[in-house]
């Protein structure tokens, strides 16, 4: 519509420049006058509207360098000179992610007033509610779909939400009503870690291969993969595909972990140290490596070493409870009996309840 | 030859001589050549010998007969000591001494003694191989002990092997065993305690909770020395502190000028066995703790020569959970030799005991049995032999019994309980986890001493970490929230019940009759006294069964618990206090912890506490009526004192009659000064006398 309404004020402008070269001197009617005077209205909207888009296109320059207090200033004037400006909306919210979602979401959302064909604002919206209030996130997604119920991603979220909620049945039906409209390795991975949380893991092998054949090249989808084969019993296989999973992404410290706690439980504890090692490597704060490092230091009878690594786990993570009831076992060993059984309450503080036992027994 | 040469010539000479001296030290006799200048100091060790030679013939001839001989060897060496001071390079005398040394507390000193007997000579008796075999298998080295057995074997007389050929060929066995044994791995720890000293500690008795240590030692008392220096025995008691035994007292009203020695305490700690000689032999005496005190030890298992004890000695003794029967050591028996026996109660309050009937063949042996002791499940048997396939001397064995009452074939409870040397005792905590033996082993404060054995249990597993990153979108890995569960092995299935029977308003402890009953057959399990200075007790109920416990005292309310445990509950402690209520006609209890301000007669804060236990006790004794009092010391005016206290008395039956308590069965009496409890010359006399009561005065 503006831009129809811009053709025709350059077409008025144009004739009344064309007309203006020839009848400089010639005096107005009355009609004459009012359509001139239309006119003249028309130009000083242009000059606005030229006014409202220069400051956007500067708020876009500042926005792709990051500058966004600055970007927001021009988004502003921008919106303040033509307050029906949805781009200039989505612009300036794009600057408010992260200072101040709340102002990023009421922008969104006037962008979508102001032009409903488009979605993705809400998607915006969604998002930012993720963070805090999965609720309101639900709430917003269904909302999307309930304006094109084949909104695959929507659909896909409201499995992420169900799942983060441990609903897994009800997130392997989104799961299920998005692969439908759309099949993607991610929707796909997503959907086996459902299974794999209800326990159905042959289901979760089929969805991670599924996922695997579409994008060869997530790294996750095979780690994901070589837990199940670990929970199924096969460790030769887990081994395989956390071995495929370092060799599209050798910064995975995650698959270098799982990796050392299979090879730890085949008792190759150099191997196992190995893998543990390269996983510190990459990320020298993995509290869960130091914790396994520690494990194997304790099988390998080296309990002061275990200590020190179980120390390390809990300075990164303070309450990290694993490690307080490996790391008393291992002071056990060192005759720290003392030493051991506060940590054993440490753990149990934190929630490992099956060291009542150990406490029982050992220490009351 | 060049001077040089015959400088080295020289000097190679000079070492081969120095060399060959130190190999073949020589062997000095006692004979008056050697000895010219102190001809007195020979007649005197040479006589010392001889009196040393003779007990040690005494000692041989007990060790042939199967019988202990420490003490007469220990005082062989006392005399052989004095002659070595004299002459230390004499063979024969070295030998006699190492040799003697193997049958005391002090064998790890036997083989010094013996190596440097063979460096001295080589013409030694043949015996001598077999004594030093004896001394390498305490040192572990059992191939060559082995390798001097068999030379002993085939080098001694026939008449002189015969006397030992028992003995060499079990001690041939023990070390081809050896291997197997100490290849077994045992989760175990095995700490010295730090009550030990230089003098013998043996004969650990342990209540079930593991907080009572009761023990024998020969350290220096308050009783002189016998003529080798060494004290007679005595009983110690030491009480778990911050989770060990530091502190040492002697039980004094048990000691005596005599050998006094532990034998075995009752789970609960409340009973002690003892031996001790009478006329002749030893029979097993119980003494029971009345209070702080253990009262006079009386003849346990019938009167003297009746029931279990026979005109034999009986020793070391256990008591059994049910409290039925007693297991003890005996060399009253048929075999003559120390074996491990029982005896039944047929009547308690007669002190009729069956007569003594072994344990069986299974763990009985024709060496020496040493000590007794049953777990307080009733299952297990623990006992120390010289039989069975030891390590060498006595070793630490446990059988099972079946459901027909048989004791089964012993498994030797391995090192590192289990050494070449002497391990005797055991008693243990109900869960297990903790025992305390006694040893001679190499390396000790000197002696026997008592070790702490820590049981580590079944393997503690480790929990590794394991993360995936399940949601595509979402970059945070989620941890495996498994952790690793603990091995499941067989274990004690007892729960041990303990604590204090106390008042439940003044929190005074309370001598009460405890009654375990097994509510499927009404039958009574066992029955005791809670201690009357403590109010302490302990059981310890095997699981499998649903129990009744009633707690009763004169004048109190009856009280009761149950308890069921089912089958494979494992080990459980319970700590509870019982706290009974006091509803005894005439009953005068102070109320210490009701307080008022001086001259005012308000109920602080901090009173009622207190003031709702009384109220608790009206509540669950609706038919008491009681007299509220108030007392006063006597400063200030009579008068006033009086007024005071029935202010008080008044204020305290306010606050009961606004807990609901029916005026009916209140009254309150102020007796101002005229009732003192203690003298009002002291501080703390006066303090006494400030208080408030309540009197039973209906029920």
């Amino acid at each position: 519509m503006y831009k129809l309404s811009f053709l025709i004020c350059f077409a008025f402008l144009f004739t009344k420049s064309a007309k203006s070269q020839t009848t400089d001197t010639i005096n107005l009617n009355a009609s004459e006058q009012q359509f001139s005077d239309s006119i003249a209205q028309v130009n000083e909207q242009n000059e606005d509207l030229k006014a409202s888009r220069d400051a956007y296109n500067e708020g876009l320059l500042l926005l792709g360098t990051e500058n966004y207090i600055e970007a927001i200033t021009h988004f502003t004037n921008a919106i303040t000179i033509d307050s029906i400006f949805s781009e200039a909306y989505l612009s300036r919210a794009k600057c408010y992610e992260g200072q101040n979602d709340e102002l990023a979401i009421v922008d969104y959302l006037k962008a979508f007033e102001l032009d409903s064909s488009k979605v993705f604002p809400l998607y915006s919206v969604a998002a930012l509610q993720f963070k805090t209030d999965k609720e309101l996130a639900k709430q917003t997604y269904s909302l999307i779909i309930a304006l094109n119920e084949s909104e695959f991603k929507a659909i896909s979220q409201l499995g992420i939400i169900a799942f983060l909620a441990k609903e897994y049945n009800t997130a392997e039906q989104y799961f299920t009503q998005s692969l439908a409209i759309n099949t993607n390795a991610y929707t796909l991975n997503d959907r086996g870690s459902c299974y794999r949380k209800l326990d159905k893991l042959d289901l979760a092998v089929i969805d991670y291969l599924a996922a695997i054949a579409l994008n060869s090249d997530l790294a996750f989808v095979y780690s994901n993969l070589a837990s199940v084969y670990a929970n199924q019993g096969d460790p030769e296989k887990a081994l395989n595909y956390y071995d495929l999973a370092i060799s599209i992404d050798v910064n995975y410290a995650l698959a270098y972990n799982n990796k050392a706690s299979i090879l730890l439980e085949n008792k190759e504890f150099d191997k196992a140290n190995s893998a543990i090692n390269k996983a510190l490597v990459v990320n020298p704060d993995y509290a869960p490596a130091y914790n396994n490092k520690g494990v194997i230091n304790h099988q390998l009878k080296k309990y002061e070493e275990a200590i020190d690594d179980f120390d390390k786990a809990i300075s990164l993570d303070d309450n990290y409870a694993k490690a307080y009831l490996n790391r008393g076992v291992s002071k056990q060993m060192t005759r720290d009996e003392d030493g051991a059984c506060s940590d054993w309450y440490k753990a149990k503080e934190l929630g490992i309840m099956m060291v009542k036992k150990y406490l029982a027994n050992d220490c009351e | 030859m060049t001077v040089n040469n015959r400088y080295r010539k020289s000097l190679l000479l000079a070492c081969l001589l120095f060399v060959t001296s130190i190999a073949f030290s020589q062997d000095i006799a006692f004979k008056n050549a050697n000895f010219k200048e102190d001809k007195q100091g020979l007649k005197l060790a040479k006589e010392s010998m001889a009196i040393a030679d003779e007990m040690r013939e005494q000692g041989i001839e007990k060790i042939l007969l199967m019988q202990d001989a420490n003490i007469v060897f220990s005082q062989a060496i006392f005399h052989y000591n004095k002659a070595q001071a004299f002459n230390p390079n004499n063979a024969e005398l070295n030998y006699k001494i190492g040799s003697s040394l193997l049958f005391t507390n002090q064998k790890e000193n036997a083989n010094s003694y013996l190596v440097k007997a063979k460096e001295l000579s080589t013409n030694l008796p043949a015996e001598f191989l077999f004594y030093y075999a004896m001394a390498l298998q305490l040192n572990g080295d059992y191939t060559r002990a082995v390798e001097q057995f068999e030379q002993f074997k085939d080098t001694a007389k026939n008449k002189v092997y015969a006397l030992y050929e028992v003995f060499t060929k079990k001690y041939i066995k023990e070390c081809q065993g050896a291997n197997e044994v100490l290849a077994a791995e045992h989760r175990i720890w095995v700490d010295n305690l730090p009550i030990n000293t230089k003098f013998d500690e043996w004969s650990p008795c342990l209540s079930a909770d593991g907080e009572l240590l009761i023990f024998t030692s020969n350290q220096p008392n308050e009783n002189q020395p016998n003529e080798f220096g060494v004290y007679d025995q005595d009983i110690y008691y030491s009480n778990l502190n911050a989770r060990k035994f530091s502190n040492v007292l002697p039980v004094s009203e048990l000691n005596t000028k005599n050998d006094d020695v532990s034998g075995g305490l009752s789970y609960d700690g409340q009973r002690l066995l003892t031996f001790k000689q009478e006329d002749g032999n030893a029979d097993v005496f119980e003494s029971k703790l009345n209070g702080l005190k253990w009262g006079v030890p009386l003849r346990k298992m019938g009167e003297k020569l009746r029931g279990g004890n026979t005109d034999g000695n009986e020793t070391f003794a256990s008591f059994d959970p049910p409290d039925v029967k007693v297991y003890y050591i005996t060399d009253g028996g048929y075999s003559g030799n120390k074996n491990i026996y029982f005896s039944g109660v047929m009547n308690r309050e007669r002190n009729l005991w069956g007569k003594g009937q072994s344990a069986g063949h299974e763990v009985n042996t024709k060496f020496q049995e040493g000590s007794v002791y049953i777990h307080p499940d009733g299952k297990t048997m623990y006992f120390s032999s010289q039989g069975h396939n030891t390590l060498g001397g006595y070793d630490i064995f446990v059988s099972y019994v079946d459901d027909l009452g048989h004791w089964g074939e012993p498994i030797n409870l391995g090192y590192p309980i289990n050494t070449p040397y002497d391990d005797l005792f055991y008693s243990a905590t109900a869960s297990g986890r903790y025992a305390y033996i006694a040893s001679n082993r190499a390396g000790g404060k000197g002696g026997l001493d008592i070790y702490k054995v820590t049981y580590w249990g079944a393997d503690k597993p480790m929990s590794t970490d394991v993360q995936d990153q399940l949601i595509a979108s979402i970059a945070k890995p989620v941890s495996d929230n498994t952790i690793a569960k603990p091995i499941v092995v067989e274990e004690k299935s007892l729960t041990v019940f303990k604590g204090k029977v106390i008042d439940a308003i003044t929190k005074k402890p309370i001598d009460a009759a405890i009654e375990i009953v097994l509510n499927e057959t009404g039958k009574i399990f066992t029955s005791f006294h809670s201690n009357s200075a403590t109010g302490k007790f302990l059981l310890s109920l095997p699981a499998g069964a649903n129990y009744g416990i009633s707690v009763a005292a004169d004048g109190y309310l009856f009280h009761s618990e149950n308890f069921d445990l089912p089958k494979g509950d494992g080990f459980n402690s319970v700590n509870k206090d019982i706290e009974l209520k006091n509803i005894k006609v005439g009953s005068n209890i102070a109320l210490r912890n009701v307080f008022f301000n001086t001259g005012k007669w308000e109920v602080k804060d901090d009173s009622y506490a207190e003031l709702e236990r009384l109220v608790s006790l009206l509540s669950d004794v609706p038919t008491l009526r009681i007299e509220i009092s108030g007392h006063t010391d006597n400063i200030g005016a009579e008068s006033f004192n009086e007024l005071l206290s029935q202010r008080r008395a008044d204020a305290v039956v306010t606050y009961l009659l606004g807990k609901g308590v029916d005026k009916k069965r209140l009254s309150a009496k102020g007796y101002g000064q005229s009732k003192p409890v203690d003298s009002n010359e002291t501080a703390e006399g006066r303090a006494a006398n400030r208080r408030t009561e309540f009197e039973i005065i209906e029920n």
